[in-house]
């Protein structure tokens, strides 16, 4: 019956497309960047932690990291009008002074000052409800070679690229880019999502880390004998969905939970709206996206995502990455024993 | 040295077209609800109804219009002539007019008429004929006139009532003074001729199997040979009902076709709006889209009217279906461009629905019309996607008020939950659509009638998205949707003198669209008010004046919360999860009333012009726009050759015009948009040539040509929002061709290609690109073949360009990530620069009834996508946009549906 069902359902809507899932890790890969106020003041500096994972067959090779800021206010608070912006760089970023304005962070942590005119240089909204804000862009890059200046220049796209030791530029897989967007308000604040633990297998336990704990923290082997519920079964296949799947979540605190002041302004009972991310280095996720609290309807318990073990024993790491749609955002990570 | 002379009276051709009435005239339409044709393919033979048609006892002869015989020029003057029960004519309306004195010398002479009264089953009944005058000049030597023979000749042609199809095997009885009968076939052509009859007054009986008999009285005179042309209608049914009106008066192009087509058309499931989408100019909108792109012009810059009523959406959810049930159908007329003044607001094309008028006729076991009485009718169907039912008939103790009511439900949702429950998806909601229609008609009198309406439409979806889209996960949560909208309208139609036409629509509704997910939301209710009138005034027999107005009065509330959205031509915005919100609220009334002025102007029997002018004003915008247009067709060849016989006809036409659409609501809003900006202008130009190749076959080929001006386009704003302003260009051009073999009792088909090219150029600073649904080639061919025993076979095949997507750029970084969303944004390369493979799909359809003494059951199979191509409807990439496939479109789609009418 089931498979009529599916069939049914297919015909009426249309086959999916059979893409490598994006919750799967084989690559380089930056996860989430989470910023100590996701809402600042002006003139507030502002921390911002890079989660990232390298599920390459190449594990342990050195991966640049890299911040760029100095984008405050572009055209229609659009990310694309801050590229330009980054012509003036260096052909070797890395190493040499950024031009004026701009500033340049290595590590997985990176700070930077909001300036103090960040709303007063920003056009009122027209719309009346909003409070007045400003917002700042900060860019990453995460790079397995070697990161230097884009060839075809800022205009043609991000205004890095990424090169391997034999000068090839080095795709998707191996090079990631991205940007962040810091909203500062005179009032308003909006504090990260909460995660308390994690569940497995329908039992808590205790993940490896969570938010700034993980940055560079090696992956521990759980201890099957003192911690069973971390340990499980290899599948036939790797990731196979018809494998006993085992579900999983992070434990998020329901009273991080806020409500969207600036709908509530307008009279209307919002709240966040938030979501988890899932990663896993190994095996299958059946979902890689789940909702965690919906605006209007509330919270959604039922946001965990289930495991398929892969078919060799080994560790597998689980991440999963908490956010809200004001910026906010908090992670855990949970490693696994497959035997 | 030649001159002319007019021939005698009886060199007028009469034309009879019975039409089926009693005390009233219904429509074909709604002799028919079900297709308006024979069911089956061999013409069904009834019994032969106890009819005899009125016969003319006294002919009264129109005097030449001394100007147009000066000019040399000749006419046919078709008049609707009313008969009463004691043959008298009661009125005498000119249906086709020939201008230059004709009409009012040929209405004057047939006022005059008598006749023997129309009888059925021998009871005297009122009736109204069709009765073509004609005026022809021979051409007379002055010199030497032959001694003038003693007899003369008595021919012909015969067709099929309300069309040009040539009736071959009629026989024609032709009984003379002396009673002596003579007897002759029909031809292929449905000519006939008998040659050396004696003067006089002769009968002229046609008859045919399958159609209703035909009795004329004609006379012969010495040396002359007279033709006359009769139309027999079928039995029973009406053959066809036009939807899409014939030549069109007003405007360069309205698509033709008949109700039998649309409801057989294959892969449309019957669907009357759906079926536009088969003819030439009309690109196939992607996936399951229900949009209604027409000439290279965007969606929106479509209209289409219910009776007179703007209408905010046409299609139910996907465009599965039209929100107006093809049964409830008089006609569509579709107007791919260069459209009347009587429409404004829009730059694209018209689609404007009439509802048909309730069925009333009776019919006994066989089918056979019964004259005098009013009877009630009915039917109810189901498929896979929705069920539906319509009664219509006599309201009780009237004779001129009829009522029809329809409904319609889609019980998806039905079936589809527990399928989807069955298949653990993680949405298990279906949409959920009904539609309802209620008419009141009373026909008052032939020229005067007054309508109360009532229709709307639902559609709604609510669900909650718990597995949130990855590629932006701001699609997730509580997610619904929903699009409503009700009118009631009041449609009265009256002759008020002999030269003065008016027609009159009023309404009111409401129109709600809402949508939300998560935090954004869209709520729009409108209450319009609408008025439509028009005077139609015929200064002389060459030219009428149509004046009118249209008048919007719209109360409306809308709320928006969402970030602004991108345009095409910008970067992408990145995903919309942790974009901030903008918020506005509006409680206003728009106006926008509107005036046009048009002329009828039929400056030769070949030429007609049509200037118009028409003035808008939306208060919404502050704009006042002026749109003047002209059109024009030119009868190259006539119906009838110079020397008398019958020809094809060859139209040249085209027209040029200015049109305007008031900006898009966002567009003006203060938080979105900008206020002060001005209407969208385009200009059309059309030229084409309409030619009969044969009997059944027309080829339609049009050139045209949409200069787009002034368009709102839009750049980022220092605000957080973006800045309006009327900065973008375009233009469209194409070619369109339609082969059609016209229906008739067995088949109908055509081949329908359509070449275009639609450019936009968003802003003076950026590249000329395509236009989003810029379809380069579509070819379409259709065919239905009636196979006899109620057996019924149609197939449709299309090809046609494919879709065009925007692709990430080649080099480099396909995507940046947006962190705060946890999805990427892409990089995007030239807006819609990558053309999608060819589309191409074959549908079949197979339909059979079978006809009981009370009712009639029919099933349809209707198969789209027979071969189950896997047709390219979209470009999709991965997570990362650093692979990419296609999107494939609905595979094979069986729809099975059963239906039962009385």
């Amino acid at each position: 019956m089931k498979r009529v069902a599916l069939l049914l359902a297919f015909g009426l809507m249309g086959c999916g497309i059979d893409f490598d899932p994006g919750a799967e890790v084989n690559s380089l890969r930056v996860f989430a960047v989470q910023k100590d106020h996701a809402y600042a003041r002006p003139g507030e500096a502002v921390t911002l932690r890079m989660l990232w994972g390298d599920g390459s067959k190449e594990p342990g090779r050195p991966i640049q990291r890299l911040w760029l800021s100095g984008c405050v206010n572009p055209p229609a608070d659009l990310y694309a009008g801050c590229l330009a912006s980054f012509a003036g760089l260096a052909s070797d970023p890395m190493s040499e002074a950024p031009p004026p304005g701009i500033s340049i962070g290595q590590k997985d942590e990176f700070t930077l000052k909001l300036p103090d005119d960040i709303i007063t240089t920003h056009a009122p909204s027209p719309d009346p409800s909003q409070p007045a804000f400003g917002s700042a862009f900060v860019f990453f890059a995460a790079c397995a070679g070697t990161l230097e200046l884009a060839t075809q220049g800022a205009n043609a796209g991000f205004p890095l690229e990424c090169k391997g030791a034999d000068g090839a530029l080095l795709g998707a897989d191996d090079f990631v880019a991205g940007y962040t967007q810091i909203f500062a308000y005179e009032e308003l604040r909006n504090e990260n999502p909460k995660i308390t633990s994690f569940e497995f297998n329908g039992r808590e336990v205790v993940p490896d880390c969570i938010d700034a704990a993980c940055l560079g923290l090696e992956t521990p082997a759980p201890d099957c004998e003192q911690i069973p519920a971390l340990c499980v079964a290899a599948c036939a296949k790797d990731g196979d969905l018809k494998c006993p799947d085992i579900p999983f979540r992070p434990l998020v605190d329901k009273l991080s939970v806020e409500p969207d002041a600036i709908a509530v302004n307008r009279g209307r009972n919002y709240q966040e709206q938030m979501w988890v991310n899932y990663y896993t280095d190994r095996g299958g996720l059946s979902s890689g996206v789940k909702l965690v609290n919906d605006a209007v309807s509330g919270f959604n318990d039922d946001y965990a995502t289930k495991l398929a073990a892969p078919k060799a024993p080994g560790l597998l790491r689980l991440w999963a990455v908490v956010r809200d749609n004001r910026g906010g955002s908090a992670w855990a990570r949970l490693t696994i024993s497959v035997k | 040295m030649k001159v002319t002379t007019p021939l005698p009276w009886f060199s007028a051709l009469a034309t009879l077209l019975w039409t089926a009435w009693a005390g009233a005239q219904p429509p074909a339409a709604a002799a028919d609800a079900g297709s308006g044709a024979p069911e089956s393919g061999a013409p069904e033979s009834p019994k032969k109804p106890q009819v005899k048609m009125p016969e003319i006892q006294h002919f009264e002869s129109a005097p030449y219009p001394a100007a147009a015989q000066a000019q040399g020029m000749t006419a046919d003057v078709v008049l609707r002539l009313t008969i009463d029960a004691e043959g008298n004519v009661s009125a005498a309306d000119v249906v086709e007019p020939a201008g230059n004195g004709f009409d009012e010398a040929a209405q004057a002479a047939a006022l005059k008429f008598r006749f023997s009264p129309a009888e059925r089953d021998g009871k005297a009944v009122p009736v109204q004929i069709l009765y073509k005058y004609a005026f022809t000049l021979k051409e007379v030597e002055t010199a030497a006139p032959e001694a003038a023979p003693k007899v003369g000749n008595l021919g012909g042609r015969i067709f099929i009532a309300a069309s040009d199809v040539p009736l071959a095997g009629a026989k024609v009885m032709v009984t003379g003074p002396t009673q002596q009968s003579v007897e002759s076939l029909t031809d292929a052509q449905g000519k006939w001729e008998l040659v050396g009859l004696a003067p006089g007054s002769y009968s002229v009986q046609v008859s045919a199997s399958g159609f209703q008999g035909l009795t004329s009285k004609e006379d012969v005179t010495l040396g002359e040979a007279t033709e006359i042309t009769l139309r027999l209608a079928p039995e029973g049914k009406g053959l066809e009902v036009t939807v899409v009106g014939e030549r069109p008066p007003r405007e360069v192009t309205r698509r033709t076709l008949a109700r039998r087509e649309i409801s057989r058309i294959p892969g449309t499931n019957g669907d009357a709006l759906r079926s536009i989408q088969s003819l030439p100019g009309v690109a196939r909108p992607p996936g399951l889209a229900g949009l209604l792109i027409v000439r290279g012009s965007a969606p929106q810059d479509t209209l289409t009217f219910i009776d007179g009523t703007e209408v905010p959406i046409i299609y139910h959810f996907g465009g599965l279906s039209s929100v107006i049930p093809t049964e409830l159908l008089e006609k569509i007329d579709f107007y791919p461009g260069n459209f009347s003044a009587r429409y404004g607001l829009a730059s694209g094309g018209i689609v404007d629905v009439a509802i048909a008028r309730p069925d009333t006729a009776c019919k006994d076991k066989k089918g056979t019309p019964i004259e005098g009485e009013q009877c009630y009718h009915g039917l109810a169907q189901a498929d896979l996607i929705d069920t539906r039912f319509l009664l219509q008939g006599p309201v009780p103790n009237s004779k001129t008020w009829s009522f029809a009511a329809a409904g319609r439900r889609s019980w998806v949702d039905v079936w589809l939950k527990p399928v989807l429950e069955q298949a653990g998806a993680s949405v298990t909601s279906a949409p959920v659509y009904r539609d309802y229609q209620l008419v009141l008609h009373n026909q008052i009198d032939a020229d005067t009638s007054w309508r109360l309406q009532a229709y709307g439409s639902d559609d709604e979806l609510k669900l909650i998205i718990k597995d949130p889209s990855t590629q932006d996960p701001g699609f997730g949560g509580s997610l619904t949707f929903s699009t409503g909208f009700y009118e009631v309208q009041s449609v009265y139609k009256d002759q008020l003198t002999r030269n003065v036409r008016l027609e009159s629509m009023f309404a009111v509704g409401e129109q709600n669209i809402g949508f939300s997910l998560g935090t954004f939301l869209f709520k729009l209710k409108v209450n319009p008010i609408t008025l439509r009138n028009e005077f139609g005034f015929q200064l002389n027999p060459g030219m009428t004046l149509n004046v009118g107005m249209d008048f919007a009065l719209l109360p409306f509330e809308v709320t928006v919360r969402a970030p602004p959205p991108p345009n095409p031509g910008e970067a992408d915005p990145g995903p919309f999860a942790t974009r901030p919100s903008l918020e506005t609220y509006q409680k206003t009334t728009g106006f926008r009333p509107g005036w046009y002025t048009e002329f009828e102007w039929q400056t030769t029997q070949k030429l007609r012009l049509v200037p118009s002018v028409r003035f808008d004003y939306a208060r919404d915008s502050g704009q006042t726009d002026v749109s003047p247009r002209l059109n024009a067709r030119y009868e190259l060849t006539g119906k009838s050759n110079a020397d008398g016989s019958l020809g094809h006809q060859t139209i040249l036409k085209g027209g040029v015009g200015v049109f305007h659409q008031p900006p898009q609501f966002q567009e003006t809003d203060p938080v979105f948009g900008t206020p002060g900006i001005e209407s969208n202008r385009s200009i059309h130009y059309a030229v084409g040539v309409e030619r009969e190749l044969w009997d059944h076959v027309d080829l339609s080929i049009e050139a045209f040509y949409k200069d787009k001006q002034n368009l709102v386009s839009r750049a980022p704003g220092n605000n957080g929002t973006f800045r309006y302003d009327n900065e973008g260009r375009g233009h469209a051009m194409g070619l369109e061709t339609l082969f059609k073999y016209r229906a008739d009792s067995r088949f109908f088909g055509w081949v329908a290609y359509t070449l275009s090219r639609s450019v936009l150029r968003d802003r003076p600073e950026q590249r000329e690109r395509l236009f989003e649904f810029d379809q380069t080639h579509n070819l379409t061919m259709l065919g239905s073949y009636q196979l006899g025993r109620g057996w019924e076979f149609g197939s449709r095949f299309r090809v046609i360009s494919g879709n065009l997507a925007t692709p990430v750029v080649p080099q480099g970084l396909p995507a940046l990530y947006a962190a705060d969303a946890g999805a990427y944004a892409p990089l995007q390369a030239d807006l819609y620069s990558r053309r999608l493979p060819l589309f191409h799909q074959l549908d079949i359809r197979v339909d059979k009834r079978w006809r009981f003494d009370l009712w009639t059951l029919s099933t349809y199979l209707d198969i789209q996508n027979v071969y189950n191509n896997q047709a390219v409807e979209a470009l999709v990439y991965n997570y990362n946009f650093s692979q990419e496939s296609f999107q494939t479109g609905l595979p094979l789609i069986p729809s099975l549906g059963l239906r039962g009418e009385f």
